[in-house]
């Protein structure tokens, strides 16, 4: 964390990444322009159609999709924040020492009870336990 | 690199608090369908265990949690309030979910985890930290709006509280980003000292982030013209949990907002002084406006809580310095004030309906005596009428305005109150001088949510007749800000 004090050169500092912005959008801006006015332009109604991987598109995508995959994807946050924060955890890890471990060991307690929570309210099955009863 | 040296001492009231979430979590996960879970006790129970941590801390002078998490006399103070907060909504709680239908274990583990998202909010002395702090409180809060699943309008709350809340923490975000690049850091001191010697180009970053900030708070403690959300969730989300917003989140919002003020932008007070005093004066005229017409017990009790976010916002304009005492004071007064009208709805409440309009409480006194004499008490104090705590807060907030020189909205004030006495008073009259209409379909009142009740009616009468030691104590947590 920069401790000086803040001055104009702290603003300046930043300027390379104005100029890389522009850079970056010049660059896009150019080559969209350029290929414009080199590459033919012939339209099929093949061409137009979704791509699919090669598959033809059939029906709408606006679909009902099953509420279950809602709740797959929030279980799947979990996991991929907690992925998210080992790594940089694991990278420090040597130089922390036992106290890293005991924080990590925290962190991934409070999500195993996450995930024994949605274990018992049967949200880990496709098809519930509650729902099966009825 | 050396392994940090860190003292968790400073967090155990917030963390006892959360282990107590993830301990009602589970206890509700392992509960047989069809049982209740034990959430109201094992929450109880956490909460007296996080008062007395946080009076030993107190007799320990507080601590430091490497800089950023900070428990001076300041943060004590609040935590107090919001603890207390806690246990009065916990005690109200298990009566009204099951009177409404939503018994379930998730709610109280939702109200503890908002409460340690306070506790952060008053403690953090870094910007990101304190960020954090908010969405922790506020994402629990979101889900609580909307606990009533089956009710549009608690779904309409959840809704609006969600957007609405998403869009502010983007103002604050952003202020706060305006500032790290004013000031080239996230500690509210470093900040602090940047800006006491700023460049022309930092001065207008820093001016912007001010703005931006405020713009955010101002969403948080539902100042006009950031309130819109305030009246429909407030109606809309469970009233237990309203009384939790308009009590904790609201005391929770002023003590960041005095803190970052107070401790970063001091240097800038020239500039946003002005700002708050225009957002004090449409806020106490505007909400005790929007009360007039309300027919509706809560939306009218929503409108109150905007209005009184004005005159907070009044003495805020005086702070730093003699100004944040009498907010602190006032907080007090008023979490307990709103905790009891929120608290004596959801008290009645039976088969999923609570009392909503004049015509529902009408006759109250006959039948319920004690509970229409606490409700009398409690729009007294937020009437602020002498002997009631309400009196002694505004008669600080109004007079630190005044010392600062700010005699004009101290006259609004005075005004605004009086305006207010209308629609705080025409539900006494209700309650004492007509007749009760039909059957009586009330609840009677639950023994723990009396309990509940007659604390916070007991602290507004001893805060009205006795407020030297709350004032003593909020003089010093002032103090320790600056």
């Amino acid at each position: 964390m920069p401790s000086a004090a803040p001055s104009a050169s702290y603003l300046t500092s930043h300027s390379a990444i104005l100029a890389f912005l522009l850079v970056v959008v010049g660059f896009v801006a150019v080559n969209l322009v350029l290929w414009k006015i080199i590459r033919p332009s012939r339209f099929s109604e093949e061409k137009l159609t979704t791509y699919e991987c090669g598959e033809n598109p059939t029906g709408s995508a606006w679909i009902q999709f099953n509420i279950r995959f809602y709740v797959f994807a929030l279980l799947f946050i979990i996991f991929d924040v907690e992925a998210v924060f080992l790594l940089p955890w694991a990278v420090v890890f040597r130089e922390i020492g036992p106290l890293a471990f005991l924080e990590g060991l925290v962190f991934i307690a409070i999500l195993a009870i996450a995930l024994a929570y949605v274990w018992r309210k049967g949200d880990l099955e496709w098809v519930r336990t509650e729902d099966r009863q009825v | 690199m050396t392994p940090p040296v860190v003292d968790v001492l400073p967090a155990i009231p917030a963390l006892i608090l959360a282990v107590t979430g993830l301990a009602v979590l589970l206890a509700q996960a392992f509960t047989p369908r069809g049982q209740a879970a034990p959430g109201a006790p094992f929450s109880l129970a956490g909460l007296l265990a996080a008062l007395v941590a946080v009076y030993l801390l107190a007799a320990r002078g507080g601590g430091d949690l490497g800089g950023t998490y900070v428990v001076d006399a300041f943060s004590l103070y609040f935590h107090a309030l919001i603890i207390g907060v806690g246990l009065v909504v916990v005690l109200l709680s298990p009566s009204y979910l099951r009177a409404t239908g939503i018994d379930r274990g998730e709610y109280y583990t939702l109200v503890l985890f908002s409460l340690v998202g306070m506790l952060g909010l008053v403690s953090c002395r870094e910007l990101v930290s304190l960020f954090v702090s908010l969405e922790v409180m506020s994402v629990a809060l979101y889900a609580l709006a909307g606990l009533h699943r089956a009710r549009p309008e608690s779904q309409e709350a959840a809704l609006k509280y969600f957007i609405t809340g998403a869009f502010s923490s983007g103002f604050l975000l952003y202020g706060i980003a305006l500032l790290y690049g004013a000031s080239g850091s996230t500690s509210l001191v470093a900040v602090g000292a940047a800006l006491r010697t700023p460049g022309p180009a930092t001065a207008a970053l820093a001016t912007m982030g001010t703005g931006l900030l405020l713009v955010g708070f101002g969403f948080k403690v539902a100042s006009v013209p950031f309130h819109m959300w305030a009246p429909d969730v407030y109606e809309g989300a469970p009233t237990t949990i309203t009384a939790l917003m308009s009590a904790g989140v609201k005391a929770a919002a002023f003590g960041a907002l005095l803190r970052v003020f107070g401790q970063a932008l001091p240097a800038l007070a020239a500039s946003w002084q002005p700002a708050v005093a225009a957002l004090a004066v449409v806020t106490m005229v505007v909400g005790n406006l929007g009360a007039l017409a309300q027919s509706n017990l809560k939306r009218m009790l929503a409108y109150s809580s905007v209005a009184h976010a004005g005159y907070l916002l009044a003495a805020v304009v005086a702070a730093p310095g003699i100004g944040v005492e009498a907010v602190l004071f006032y907080l007090v007064a008023y979490a307990a004030v709103n905790l009891g009208g929120f608290g004596a709805l959801a008290a009645l409440a039976r088969q999923g309906r609570e009392p909503l309009s004049l015509d529902d409480v009408a006759g109250l006194a006959s039948r319920r005596p004690a509970l229409a004499a606490a409700l009398a008490v409690y729009l007294i104090s937020l009437t602020g009428v002498p002997v009631s705590a309400g009196f002694v807060g505004k008669f600080f907030l109004f007079r630190a305005a005044v010392n600062a020189g700010w005699t004009s909205l101290a006259v609004i004030g005075v005004l605004m109150s009086v305006v207010s006495a209308y629609y705080y008073l025409r539900v006494v009259v209700a309650m004492y001088m007509r007749e009760p209409l039909g059957e009586d379909a009330w609840a009677p009142v639950p023994p723990s949510a009396g309990l509940a009740l007659g604390l916070s009616a007991a602290v507004v009468l001893a805060l009205g007749v006795h407020p030297e030691p709350v004032l003593t104590w909020a003089r010093l947590a002032a103090r320790s800000l600056l």
